[in-house]
């Protein structure tokens, strides 16, 4: 608690927002703004006051999702990057302050203002509620669940600024298309399931109760809060240490998979209402896009588990460095299964093969996945490379490759049939779960083949790359004086 | 306030602390203790390592290599020690729309420093001659009051281990004799000091010791007298202005004595010879009894400036 109430940073950017006096003359000036808005409109109204209350209510709703979600976390952004880029910063690390407390500080510091102004949306939202006939229960679940997303986004914006500048906004930037395409919406259920204001009947629908769903979310949402608070703790006491353990990447991927399992299971309750009226059912699609957002969330723990075996043991021989494979296998075992786990615990209705093959085959394209992105990641390591542009290379040419070259064939053919992923699409890990989770078909001999070469590749280009390592230190380059 | 334990062996204890920079390696293998009441001076061309080795020793940057320990522990990010280390960076950073008590009031929110909280600020606000700009935004401050509150941010939690990098920069002359009676003033509270600076010449009135840095290594290092006494050989160079005739007399004198390296110019001769004062003194003495008219004889650099000059200084590009 006391992270919150006697908190330098809090106190700095509150004093930096000039104070209690210019918090509340600004949340002043917005009530009166809002009020007059409320009084002029039912003053000229053309339409029976209730009606235009409601509207005004969902505008207000609409405002109060946009101070919580966006106004706010972006306050947190400016804060953290501004102390990091002037350095004011490690006038902070040099503070007795523990880690977990600063971050808190820079999480309730700088949103003051935006939770003062959401507070007086929240206030005139009552009246204008009332006015509405809108039951208060209602007004009140919509900003508790606003509350609730707007905790998460913050910390999770918190650890993004700590880690880098842009990298919440370009992560809003991702999920908002998503959120707002329809269509999409059944391919990631677990996504759904994640953001609460949008399960079942959403916050627009002034819903009174929640769903069993919630509390799966607030769950996932409170050990999702804990990791990005501990990624975000990490990187304010050292820029160069990694945000997240492997230990924590495996726990991300946990909560993803135990969204996606719940959010199929309940389908029809955590589908938004409002959009039911569209093609929204889960599908063999739902599988594939949620292994393959399982696989991307697993890159960070493989790659993390190959940088840190790789620091440990700076300084010794590369034997011993050649040996230090095990923690990096082991993480990529464990980061496929949990990835895994969706398609598991599947609906019995998306299974097209008999249970058996379809895990074999899931499981072959999962595996070889993880293990190679974390052969190759060793092999850069070994050079202390940043290896994230080459994995991302890796991952198109693997993933995407064999399907665009696919997509070429097809339109080269020019015979007038529609595109359908085939047999050298399957030799993608993508095109394998398509062809298990939406045909309904055994992936070949050479697609089962083709992921074992990937795997193959990634360990010559390791031994290339460790062979590489062995001649530059029997070979040291002279020191320039 | 919090008091330094005593009967501490070193308060501050560097130990083959290495930094590199991917293949730069900015501190190589240095290693210095300090004892409370000792002041070293840091000195080092631009690029010699002086700021990380500072940066490294409060906890900012680890070291790839050795160990830096204060009170017996070792530095860390994070670690509880770094309560007793103050650091002041070159060009300090504030938030600057707060006022200087604001400023000050915040840091030491982050201290835990409530019980007495006014009191000290009011303290180092006195101590570091900004009480009549207390209330004044940072944002408007000079330089030097900036660097004035960079230092009382820095002692305001009363410190074990002080680390100045560059404090006297930005200061008025008259900013600067205060500053060095506040120094004497830390070392006479039991304090460790690191001070790195370019102003050679402050250095013998409040510094124990001297560090000369170059290309990330410890040069030179030891106690002022041991550093003003220390050159190549244990000789310095000296410069002679003789008042009319006796140049070439003198110059045959210093000779005989030991000294070499001669140039002579009108009535001024220059010569390296033994850096110990007595033996100065000695030819002083012979000059004059063999009638040499001697007007000055002096050495051409102050005993840091020499052994600064003749240390292994390597000036980075």
């Amino acid at each position: 608690m006391q992270s919150i109430t006697n908190n330098a940073i809090t106190w700095a950017a509150f004093q930096l927002q000039g104070g209690w006096k210019n918090i509340l003359l600004t949340a002043s000036g917005y009530a009166i703004v809002v009020v007059g808005v409320v009084v002029t409109g039912a003053q000229f109204a053309t339409v029976p006051i209730p009606s235009l209350m409601f509207n005004l209510l969902m505008a207000l709703l609409a405002i109060q999702a946009a101070m919580l979600l966006l106004f706010a976390p972006s306050r947190i952004q400016t804060a953290v990057r501004r102390d990091i880029a002037n350095g004011m910063i490690e006038s902070h690390r040099l503070m007795p302050l523990s880690p977990t407390r600063a971050v808190f500080g820079y999480l309730l510091g700088p949103t003051i203002q935006p939770a003062a102004l959401a507070l007086a949306t929240f206030v005139a939202g009552a009246f204008v509620a009332h006015a509405a006939s809108v039951e208060l229960p209602r007004w009140i679940v919509a900003n508790v669940l606003l509350l609730e997303m707007a905790t998460v986004a913050w910390i999770v914006m918190g650890a993004a600024a700590f880690s880098n500048g842009q990298g919440g906004f370009i992560a809003i930037m991702f999920i908002l298309p998503g959120v707002l395409n329809t269509q999409a919406l059944h391919v990631l259920p677990g996504g759904v399931l994640l953001i609460p204001p949008l399960v079942g009947k959403t916050v627009f629908e002034m819903r009174a109760d929640l769903e069993p769903a919630h509390a799966v979310a607030f769950a996932l949402h409170g050990v999702i809060a804990f990791i990005f608070l501990r990624a975000a703790a990490r990187k304010y006491v050292r820029n160069d240490a990694p945000a997240l353990t492997p230990l924590m990447g495996l726990g991300l991927i946990a909560c993803w998979s135990a969204a996606s399992i719940a959010a199929m299971r309940w389908w029809p309750q955590v589908q938004p209402a409002a959009l039911r009226w569209s093609v929204n059912e889960i599908d063999g699609l739902t599988i594939v896009f949620t292994l393959a957002a399982g696989l991307l969330l697993a890159l960070s723990p493989v790659t993390q588990s190959v940088s840190q075996s790789a620091t440990g043991m700076r300084g010794q021989e590369p034997e011993a460095r050649f040996a230090s494979l095990a923690e990096p296998i082991a993480v990529a075992l464990l980061a496929a299964v949990l990835a895994m786990l969706p398609a598991f615990f599947a609906p019995r209705e998306l299974w097209i093969l008999p249970r058996g093959e379809a895990l074999t085959h899931t499981a072959v394209a999962l595996v070889t996945v993880c293990l190679s992105v974390g052969l190759l990641a060793k092999a850069l390591y070994l050079h202390h490379a940043k290896g994230w542009a080459m994995i991302v290379a890796w991952l198109m040419l693997t993933w995407l490759g064999p399907i665009a070259y696919d997509m070429v064939l097809h339109t080269l053919l020019d015979d007038g049939s529609d595109f359908v992923l085939g047999r050298i699409s399957d030799l993608s890990p993508l095109g394998m779960l398509h062809a298990v989770w939406r045909r309904g078909v055994n992936p070949n001999g050479s697609a089962i083949a083709a992921q074992a070469g990937y795997v193959m590749l990634a360990a010559v280009i390791l031994l290339v790359s460790y062979a590489l390592r062995l001649r530059k230190r029997q070979n040291p380059p002279e020191l320039s004086p | 306030m919090n008091e330094i334990p005593p009967n501490i062996e070193a308060l501050l204890d560097v130990r083959n602390v290495s930094v590199r920079f991917k293949s730069h390696t900015a501190v190589d293998a240095v290693s210095l203790q300090l004892h409370g009441g000792e002041l070293l001076g840091l000195v080092g061309p631009n690029g010699a390592g002086k700021t990380t080795l500072l940066r490294a020793i409060a906890g900012l940057h680890p070291p790839d290599a050795g160990v830096a320990s204060v009170i017996g522990q070792t530095v860390a990010p994070g670690a509880d020690v770094l309560r007793r280390i103050g650091f002041t960076p070159d060009n300090p950073v504030f938030y600057d729309k707060l006022t200087v008590r604001q400023y000050l009031t915040f840091i030491a929110m982050g201290y835990d420093l409530n019980d007495d909280l006014e009191e000290r600020i009011d303290f180092w606000l006195e101590k570091v001659w900004l009480v009549g700009k207390a209330n004044d935004p940072i944002a408007g401050l000079s330089r030097g009051m900036r660097q004035r509150v960079g230092i009382a941010r820095t002692l305001l939690p009363n410190p074990a281990v002080v680390l100045l990098d560059e404090p006297a920069a930005g200061l008025d002359p008259g900013g600067r004799v205060q500053f060095r009676q506040l120094l004497c003033d830390l070392r006479a509270q039991g304090k460790a000091l690191i001070v790195s600076s370019h102003i050679l010449a402050d250095m013998n009135e409040y510094c124990t010791h001297i560090g000369i840095m170059s290309a990330g290594r410890m040069v030179s290092y030891g106690t002022v007298e041991q550093i003003a006494r220390t050159s190549v050989n244990g000789r310095r160079r000296y410069a002679l202005h003789v008042a009319g005739d006796g140049i070439e007399l003198a110059r045959n004198e210093a000779q005989a004595a030991g000294a070499d390296g001669f140039t002579m110019e009108d009535h001024r001769l220059s010569f390296d010879f033994e850096s110990h004062p007595q033996h100065a003194a000695r030819l002083l003495a012979s000059l004059i009894a063999r009638g040499v008219p001697v007007a000055s004889f002096a050495p051409v650099a102050s005993g840091l400036e020499q052994a600064y000059l003749q240390a292994k200084i390597r000036q980075v590009e």
